[in-house]
């Protein structure tokens, strides 16, 4: 009687393991693993992807990276220099002195800060559009929480 | 002696109950629907050696079958993705012949229509979405029967110019099961006809949710935009559910236009879930309402909005349909919703009351006019892939404002979907052999973190999410900084992840998925070739 009631219980228990077992190994974890990575680790230790931008920004003075869009140069029949470029001011430093070769046309591509001209200063964020006239000091500081881009039209009038 | 007989049968009931349970799970080993089910996560989460780091780098090519030249009408190549079920690879063909191939071998187990029977082509060819049989299959049971349903245009009916409708077939025998009336309606061939009707199923690939099918209907390229829909169709009969209406914009009786479900539709719980194109295209005044360039969950009974999301305005709208369509993701953060629109961004929202969670890159949503932000016709438009809290998509990037929309086309974004912003960003890669052109990559499909996409070069790439392989290396997390400048700017290092296999094949795979079914890689190309890989 005893023997009787424990080996369909016995067999229900290996049943189950068997069954369990057998779906955890067909089926993959769905969720576990799949939370924030670790750290990267600190530079000295870290490898770096061969990877580099096709255009690629160029520190010009700590805080401030530059790179050429577009340029004409100047012929003798047209005497005009126009460049496009693109700056990029690092989040947390202050005011960055921007070298402008002519008058500029600016306009903010991804982030927000402040636009210094001479002394007056204005808030700018993506979208924002200012002008620069030709010799006017420009600075710019970009927020803390991130750096910010800009496209500036560039025309230098002999 | 008198034998108790209760406890075996007992332990008979449990046996057969967890038998059952325990062989629906592993027949989920199949990718039975294009983006592998109805929640469109494009993931196989069963392991197999597809999953397994150590085995992938000897994927290898096992089979090639390279399918009829097309007839009158056709077009060489395949833009659907094969579904796989019982070891049967079903996938429709540009020259508009549907094929159910042995998955062993790559023979030909029957096609639909019969051999010198009409082709499923339509007359007005404008774009690969109108090349024979775009849409991918689905895999049901239909009162018993295994079946295939496909979407595809068919000049037998309506105007006899290739209205669309669905088809279900035996999945054995590719005997008839139903034909559906017609479903996007092609009633002439007028270039910019605003009284005919150009509607096309093109890609939106039909999906079984309980008892109805469901499809979205677009246009043909846009000549000129069409009212977007939702069908749905009965299961059982392929009669069209009057029960259930969706429409784009104004009402469905009315002639505005636009809002074209391009992509497939998704469904869980009690609500199915579309993404829409533009409404704009010409027209002079907003269409009211305007469901256009919105990602939206639907009643799955009557078709009523249950909520819409639409970033992009119409002021703003300069064609950036939402051409990828929607993924529920279950995540340990509940339920997402998540899509990438064309213009580069990706939104992902809670799906219970449709709240946005996130858009990456970072953005004040909805746009608006002079926030610097630009919303065209460009290429973000494949699915994403889901994998427990991981999202991989195309994705236009930190760069996306700075730089302009193209850069991203080659490059594939994992986002961490419960993270915080500042970990939105998991890992970055452009993938190899992707050339960087407007249409550079597939659809990417997952299992258990390993990554399988195609690209415009004929590759097959396997990637490997760095928690199960050590990365490459680390790069920046804006692809315009170098990785010298990347802290100095204020971005982060990112992993690149392993490259595990990359297969040249031959022809484009830009419209396509690799289904990932029983340890092996189907997947289709433009150059007419369906492909077997297993490691």
């Amino acid at each position: 009687m005893r023997i009787a009631k424990t080996k369909p219980a016995c067999v229900t228990l290996f049943a189950v393991v068997l069954a369990v077992a057998f779906q955890a190994a067909c089926r993959g974890s769905r969720v576990g693993g799949t939370g924030p990575l670790p750290s990267p680790p600190p530079p000295e230790q870290m490898k770096l992807s061969n990877y580099e931008p096709q255009k690629g920004f160029t520190q010009v003075s700590p805080g401030l990276a530059t790179r050429t869009v577009f340029v004409v140069e100047p012929t003798a029949k047209d005497p005009y220099h126009v460049e496009v470029q693109d700056l990029m001011v690092a989040p947390g430093r202050e005011a960055v002195s921007i070298p402008l070769q002519g008058a500029a046309t600016f306009e903010v591509r991804s982030g927000s800060g402040t636009a210094t001209i001479g002394t007056k200063s204005q808030e700018i964020a993506t979208g924002s559009t200012f002008s620069v006239s030709e010799g006017d000091p420009l600075k710019i500081a970009a927020k803390a929480d991130g750096p910010i881009s800009l496209r500036a039209y560039v025309v230098k009038v002999p | 002696m008198t034998l108790n007989y209760r406890p075996h049968l007992i332990t008979l009931g449990i046996g057969i109950f967890l038998l059952s349970f325990c062989f629906t799970g592993c027949r989920e080993q199949e990718w039975h629907s294009f983006h592998y089910d109805s929640k469109r996560t494009s993931s196989q989460p069963n392991k197999t050696a597809l999953s397994d780091p150590a085995k992938v780098p000897g994927l290898a090519v096992r089979w090639t079958w390279t399918a009829p030249a097309p007839g009158p009408g056709g077009n060489a190549g395949f833009r659907a993705s094969p579904v796989v079920n019982d070891n049967i690879v079903y996938i429709g063909n540009g020259n508009g012949f549907f094929y159910a191939l042995n998955g062993d071998t790559g023979a030909v187990l029957w096609q639909y229509p019969p051999v010198g029977s009409p082709a499923l082509v339509t007359q007005f060819q404008c774009n690969p979405s109108s090349y024979g049989i775009a849409s991918s299959a689905t895999l049901t049971h239909i009162k018993g029967t295994d079946a295939v349903i496909f979407a595809a245009p068919d000049q037998s009916i309506g105007m006899h110019l290739g209205d669309s409708r669905l088809f279900a077939l035996n999945a054995k025998t590719g005997a008839e099961i139903w034909k559906s009336p017609v479903i996007a309606r092609l009633t002439g061939l007028t270039s910019g006809s605003k009284t005919e009707f150009h509607e096309n199923i093109g890609y939106s690939s039909p999906i079984v949710f309980e008892d109805k099918v469901y499809v979205g209907v677009a246009d043909q390229c846009d000549n000129p935009i069409q009212k977007g829909r939702v069908v749905a169709v009965s299961l059982d009969t392929g009669a069209i559910d009057a029960s259930f209406t969706y429409c784009s914009t104004g009402t469905c009786a009315d002639t505005t236009r636009g809002g074209g479900v391009w992509a497939p539709v998704a469904a869980a719980g009690d609500s199915v879930y579309i993404t829409t194109g533009n409404t704009k295209s010409g027209a002079p005044t907003e269409p009211s309402p305007n469901n256009g360039l919105s990602m939206i969950r639907l009643n799955r009974n009557t078709g009523a909005i249950i909520w819409k999301f639409q970033p992009v305005p119409w002021v703003l709208d300069k064609d950036p349909d939402w051409s990828a369509g929607a993924t529920v993701m279950s995540t340990s953060c509940g339920s997402v919703v998540i899509s990438t629109m064309k213009d580069g961004w990706t939104h992902a929202l809670d799906e219970g009351p449709g709240t946005r969670r996130w858009s990456f890159p970072p953005a004040t949503i909805p746009f608006t006019p002079g926030d610097g932000t630009s919303h065209g016709d460009t290429r973000y438009m494949r699915g994403g892939a889901a994998w427990g809290d991981v999202y991989v998509a195309m994705n236009g990037g930190l760069n996306l404002t700075i730089s302009g929309v193209t850069g991203g086309y080659k490059r594939l974004h994992a986002f961490n979907v419960c993270a915080a912003e500042a970990d939105r960003l998991r890992w970055l890669i452009d993938v190899p052999n992707a050339s960087g052109a407007t249409y550079s990559l597939g659809h990417p499909t997952i299992t258990n973190g390993i990554v399988y996409v195609g690209t415009d070069t004929g590759h097959l790439v396997a990637i490997a999410d760095p928690s199960l392989v050590p990365p490459s290396g680390f790069r920046c997390s804006n692809p315009d900084v170098s990785n010298a400048l990347c802290i100095i700017m204020g971005y982060k290092f990112v992993p690149e992840p392993a490259v595990l296999a990359n297969i040249a094949l031959s022809g484009r795979m830009v419209y396509n998925e690799p289904a990932l079914a029983n340890g092996r890689v189907y997947v289709a190309t433009e150059g007419n070739n369906v492909y077997m890989l297993s490691p």
